[in-house]
């Protein structure tokens, strides 16, 4: 379809991206479990994701879906390693508490 | 070097003074340049760690070079010369210049001064040879060393042609001397004495450094000719100089009182006796302590310049002359009782040039440096043999001893001459001073007169004292605290052998002789007063020398002179004749107590020391006597214990603000600032991303809004400017 | 005052937020939410204007309940406190993106979506929640560990979150007349020249007596009227073209992944074989618990010393 957009509708789709972005940035700061904390991790890569594709629908450049693809290859891979890390963690220390994990410090 | 040796083929066998004068006199550099080598050898010597006596022979032929090159140099003399050895400091610019170079100044002056002192300097290095000898390998090559550079410094400060080489020769005189007295460093009492004796110098430095900024800038030149030529020169009245003129003689005295040990600055040389009698002899009683005399005899025009210096020299010198022979009397250490006759001579020679007898200081510098050097030697001859003992109430009898004769007569040959036993040398030149306080009209100089009078009489007593005491009477001796472990009754002593003999009789010999030169006829008219008087008079001293006439006129070229010059009396008689049968007659009464009170009937004298001691109100004389009047005593409390607090204060100060508050709390500001910061690294991650995360959305705000903010700031300086535009026209328009 | 609404809206939202984070009983929580829903709302309707920007009603509609939904769910993820009902919420969260995206007619993206994250990454974090998620006390199995129900730091992470949305307000707001121009759709159509088959068995069942191939002019076949797009036979036949004959958003998104990204392809792949050794080895990890530990951890305290046995 040939339909284009209107700027503000581009607008409000952009605003929808940061707000979940800004929401998923307050989660990750805010929650101690490390698992909810990858989780907030993805729920930014939500917003990247529709503010790609919103803005190539606007241009009619297909490379915005193009990058969603590959943010979503690079999410799974950084998912599946990330589990892992934390489960190990856990046997370690048998918690989740991303506190208990302070050792990189002064 | 070559100009020395075609000089040398060239020397036929008639007098020498054809040969070298006019030619150039630059080989007499030799005489400064020996000292200097004997110094690198015997630093070679160190170096090697050479355990023999070598280093005392490379002294003695250096400084005999020395000694023989100022006799050819004296033989050649005929008037003054200036000999450049190198250039040294020449500063010029827009407006000025100050140009002090290595050159000597030859003159009479020099010459009479450059003669006893490398004489007495070779014959006290060949003395020193045998009495060092026990530490040979252990610090004999140091002692020789430090006597090199002494005699270095020694000839740069008489010879000299500006008073920048003075002063260099000033200083190293100073610290050969604190290197000798210091000789036994182990003594925690010689390193003291060493500290005292610089430190008191110093003081006398400082006025010595003063003196020659304001001559410079006074004069605009160092150097003594040029300083002449302006005092003689028809521009000079009496207002030049405004208040500098009359500052200089007092600065100039103040360092020649620290030199050679007059009334305030007198307290380091009884204590330099710490160091051996060899540098006892040759620095502290015949050249070191005579430096001062020979500065003020130098500037001498400059004393003339202010109503009140020369006398003030000639009563500090009196003073001084009266209290060194009060508590010579109550010694007992003979060293010691040597060390303040020497004070009290200097005092003489002070005294001396005070009334304007230049002529009679010089020449009691000479004798005096022969008699007192007699005597110093063989103080420490006896030291030699007797382990240390120097106590005059444990020696007894010495010239009937086998071996001591030459040791005892040679002394008794010194102690004659210092207490002017008539027709010796020290009676000559003790009678020109004595009789010229009487000639010159000045503050209270007839008082000054009966003093010094006064003074010969005690002069006479304590010095027969000490020879009626060690040399005569009955046998009886003790080994000293140098006695190194051995039986105190199987001790024997240990007599002279050849050098310290030969050395004293020929020092006796210069000082017997040396009442010669009083009866060389003078040469040149109206002079009288013999070989010394001669040699003063061809120097900026003339003024002192008797016979010079000074009349109106050359007083008022040469400055202000206030005080008449030779119209006095004593008594009704003319001072010069009197003067020989009074001294005469006051040495006798002196050396009759000593014969009484110390020969004759010994225990007279403890009982009349117990009377003394007994009555309240004679309690204080012989107590203040022998502790030296308290001077040592005033010092520490007046000064040093001053300066001692306020160095405490702050020692404190600087160790609780200076280190507590300034450094330390600037040192720790990093500290507090980093305890700020801290805890941002606290290990938590979240709280890393929220840094790093609210850093970079504040720099992109920023970024974003940068027109904004600046257009911002701009708007707040225009207001600013529009504000002071206002200000300034409410306030201009008041 | 214009100016300030959008940030006013902000605010709102960031306290309702950090009034949510705060440990309280569950109807506050959802009153929270419920407000900051429609702060969000308001924001997003102050930013957008009127719904007639959007195509349709319906499209409208759908976009703001999509949105809605999925800032809800977002919201609510952050600050329950049990981990297994974020990640659920998280599945909400996802499916109204993929609404999101297929109302900008993405369709391959949204299904993709869907099946990647809600079907492989979310079960997988399911897993890994059940496998390490525990009671704190063994007499209330419901309770959350402490560091479930206590957010930390609140306050300041709320602040940066307000920042952040802020910059974007302000960019999206100020920046939407600074826009370049929108595109024009010829780039889709140029992808159906190439797909010449699909391309002319199109054509044929439109208009069976097309003479095939058509005119290219500047080397393409497909030119630009005031009506549309259209081709021209070869005899002169103009023939115009109808939007369905697009190619689907799945080949439109084939053809530039392909075409434009190959290497990145590459790299992806590459990318998904490391994740997949890592993953390998660090799971391949046994660690020997002694007995003594083992009892501690199924037991969660330190055993008696009796009985230790090695």
């Amino acid at each position: 379809m040939m339909t284009t957009f209107a700027p503000s509708a581009l607008s409000g789709y952009l605003i929808v991206s940061g707000l979940l972005l800004a929401i998923g940035f307050i989660g990750f700061f805010v929650r101690r479990n490390l698992i909810v904390m990858f989780l907030c991790t993805e729920l930014m890569f939500q917003g990247a994701a529709i503010a790609f594709v919103a803005v190539g629908r606007y241009y009619f450049d297909y490379s915005g879906q193009v990058m969603v693809i590959f943010i979503l290859t690079v999410a799974a891979a950084e998912a599946a390693l990330a589990l892992a890390l934390v489960v190990l963690l856990h046997r370690q220390n048998n918690t989740l508490d991303a506190d208990a994990f302070g050792e990189l410090q002064e | 070097m070559l100009s020395l040796l075609s000089s040398l083929t060239a020397m036929p066998a008639v007098p020498t003074s054809e040969v070298l004068h006019p030619a150039n006199l630059s080989w007499a550099g030799f005489i400064l340049w020996m000292p200097l080598v004997s110094l690198v050898l015997c630093g070679l010597c160190a170096a090697c760690k050479v355990k023999s006596k070598a280093p005392a022979t490379i002294t003695v032929i250096c400084l005999g070079t020395s000694f023989l090159l100022t006799l050819v140099l004296w033989n050649g003399y005929t008037q003054p010369e200036t000999i450049l050895l190198f250039d040294w400091l020449q500063i010029h610019w827009d407006g000025g210049s100050f140009v002090a170079n290595f050159a000597l100044y030859v003159d009479s002056l020099t010459l009479l001064w450059m003669l006893f002192v490398t004489g007495l300097g070779t014959l006290i290095a060949v003395y020193a040879s045998e009495y060092m000898e026990h530490d040979v390998g252990k610090g004999y090559t140091r002692f020789f060393a430090g006597v090199s550079v002494f005699l270095f410094a020694m000839t740069c400060l008489v010879m000299g042609d500006n008073l920048l080489m003075l002063y260099l020769g000033w200083e190293g005189v100073g610290f050969a001397s604190y290197w000798l007295i210091g000789y036994f460093y182990q003594k925690p009492s010689a390193v003291a004495a060493a500290k005292k004796a610089f430190i008191v110098n110093r003081i006398g430095d400082v006025g010595l450094a003063l003196a020659i900024y304001l001559i410079w800038s006074t004069f605009g030149t160092v150097q003594y000719d040029e300083i002449t030529t302006v005092l003689q020169s028809e521009a000079y009245d009496a207002s030049f100089g405004g208040w500098t003129v009359h500052a200089i003689p007092y600065l100039l005295m103040l360092a020649a009182f620290g030199k050679s040990a007059q009334l305030p600055l007198y307290v380091w040389l009884p204590d330099a006796m710490e160091g051996p009698t060899p540098v006892s002899a040759l620095i502290h009683a015949a050249t070191m302590v005579t430096a001062g005399v020979y500065l003020i005899i130098r500037t001498y025009p400059l004393f003339m310049l202010d109503d009140y210096a020369l006398p003030t020299v000639a009563w500090v010198g009196g003073l001084t002359a009266l209290l060194a022979a009060t508590i010579a009397m109550a010694q007992y250490d003979i060293k010691r009782i040597m060390a303040y006759s020497t004070i009290s001579q200097l005092g003489y020679m002070f005294l001396g040039l005070g009334v304007v007898t230049s002529y009679g200081a010089a020449y009691h510098v000479f004798t005096h440096a022969f008699f007192k050097a007699v005597l110093f030697l063989t103080c420490g001859a006896i030291m030699h043999g007797f382990a240390g003992q120097l106590d005059l109430r444990r020696l007894s009898g010495l010239r009937k001893m086998k071996g001591w004769k030459i040791v005892s007569y040679t002394m008794l040959v010194g102690c004659l001459c210092l207490a002017g036993f008539p027709f010796t040398s020290g009676y000559f030149s003790k009678d020109a001073i004595l009789a010229e306080a009487f000639v010159t009209q000045g503050p209270g100089f007839e008082v000054l007169g009966w003093l010094a009078i006064f003074t010969a009489g005690l002069t006479a007593y304590y010095t027969f004292r000490v020879w009626f005491r060690v040399c005569a009477g009955p046998v009886h001796f003790e080994p000293g605290d140098e006695l190194h472990g051995e039986d105190t009754s199987s001790f024997h002593p240990h007599a002279p052998r050849f050098a310290i003999n030969f050395v004293l009789i020929v020092i006796a010999l210069g000082a017997l002789l040396a009442a010669l030169p009083y009866f060389v006829p003078n040469e040149t008219e109206n002079l009288h007063g013999g070989w010394v008087a001669e040699m003063v008079h061809d120097s900026p001293a003339r003024d002192g020398v008797p016979g010079v006439i000074v009349d109106g006129g050359q007083a008022e070229a040469h400055g202000t002179i206030n005080y008449e010059i030779g119209h006095g009396d004593i008594l009704g008689i003319d001072p010069h004749k009197a003067m020989y049968y009074i001294s005469a007659i006051v040495g006798f009464i002196g050396i009759g107590f000593a014969l009484f009170f110390h020969l004759y009937c010994r225990s007279a004298a403890d009982k009349l020391r117990g009377k003394l001691l007994a009555s309240r109100a004679t309690r204080w004389l012989p107590t203040a006597m022998e502790h030296k009047w308290y001077v040592d005593e005033i010092y520490i409390a007046t000064i040093r214990s001053p300066l001692w607090i306020l160095g405490k204060i702050f020692s404190l100060f600087d160790r609780y603000f200076i280190d507590g508050a300034l450094v330390n709390g600037i040192a720790g500001l990093p500290r507090v600032l980093a305890r700020w910061f801290a805890p941002l690294h606290n290990g938590a991650i979240q709280s890393y991303a929220i840094s790093m995360i609210g850093g970079a959305v504040l720099i992109t705000l920023l970024m974003l809004f940068m027109p904004e903010i600046v257009e911002f700031l701009q708007s707040l300086s225009e207001q600013n400017a529009s504000t002071e535009q206002v200000v300034a026209t409410l306030g201009g328009g008041k | 005052m214009d100016l300030f609404l959008p940030y006013i809206a902000c605010v709102t939202l960031a306290l309702t937020m950090y009034a949510a984070l705060r440990p309280s009983p569950l109807s506050m929580q959802v009153t929270m939410v419920a407000i900051g829903v429609a702060a969000s709302g308001w924001l997003i309707g102050i930013v957008t204007g009127s719904l007639s920007a959007f195509n349709e009603v319906s499209h409208g509609i759908f976009f703001i309940i999509f949105s809605l939904c999925a800032v809800a769910a977002a919201i609510r993820m952050v600050t329950h406190e049990r981990p297994i009902y974020c990640a659920l919420y998280f599945v909400l969260i996802v499916v109204s993106t993929a609404g999101l995206l297929l109302m900008l007619e993405a369709e391959f993206m949204a299904f993709a979506l869907i099946i990647v994250y809600a079907g492989a990454i979310l079960i997988t974090y399911m897993f890994v929640l059940m496998l390490a998620n525990q009671a704190e006390n063994p007499e209330e199995p419901y309770s959350q560990a402490i560091y479930d129900r206590i957010p930390r730091e609140p306050a300041a992470a709320v602040a940066i979150g307000f920042l952040l949305l802020c910059l974007l307000t302000g960019t999206v707001t100020g920046g939407a007349s600074s826009l370049p121009p929108e595109g024009d759709g010829t780039s889709q159509w140029y992808v159906l020249e190439k797909l010449s088959h699909q391309f002319e068995t199109n054509v044929l069942e439109i208009a069976p007596d097309f003479a095939w191939p058509p005119i290219s002019e500047d080397g393409h076949v497909i030119q630009f009227g005031s009506s549309g797009p259209y081709i021209v036979s070869g005899d002169g036949t103009v023939l115009e073209l109808d939007e369905a004959m697009l190619p689907t958003n799945t080949q439109m998104v084939g053809w530039s992944l392909v075409n434009d990204f190959p290497v990145t392809i590459e790299l992806a792949g590459v990318i998904l074989l490391m994740a997949m050794f890592g993953a390998a080895v660090l799971a391949r990890r046994a660690i020997e618990l002694t007995e003594k530990e083992k009892r501690k951890v199924i037991l969660g305290h330190d055993s008696e010393e009796v009985g230790d046995d090695r």
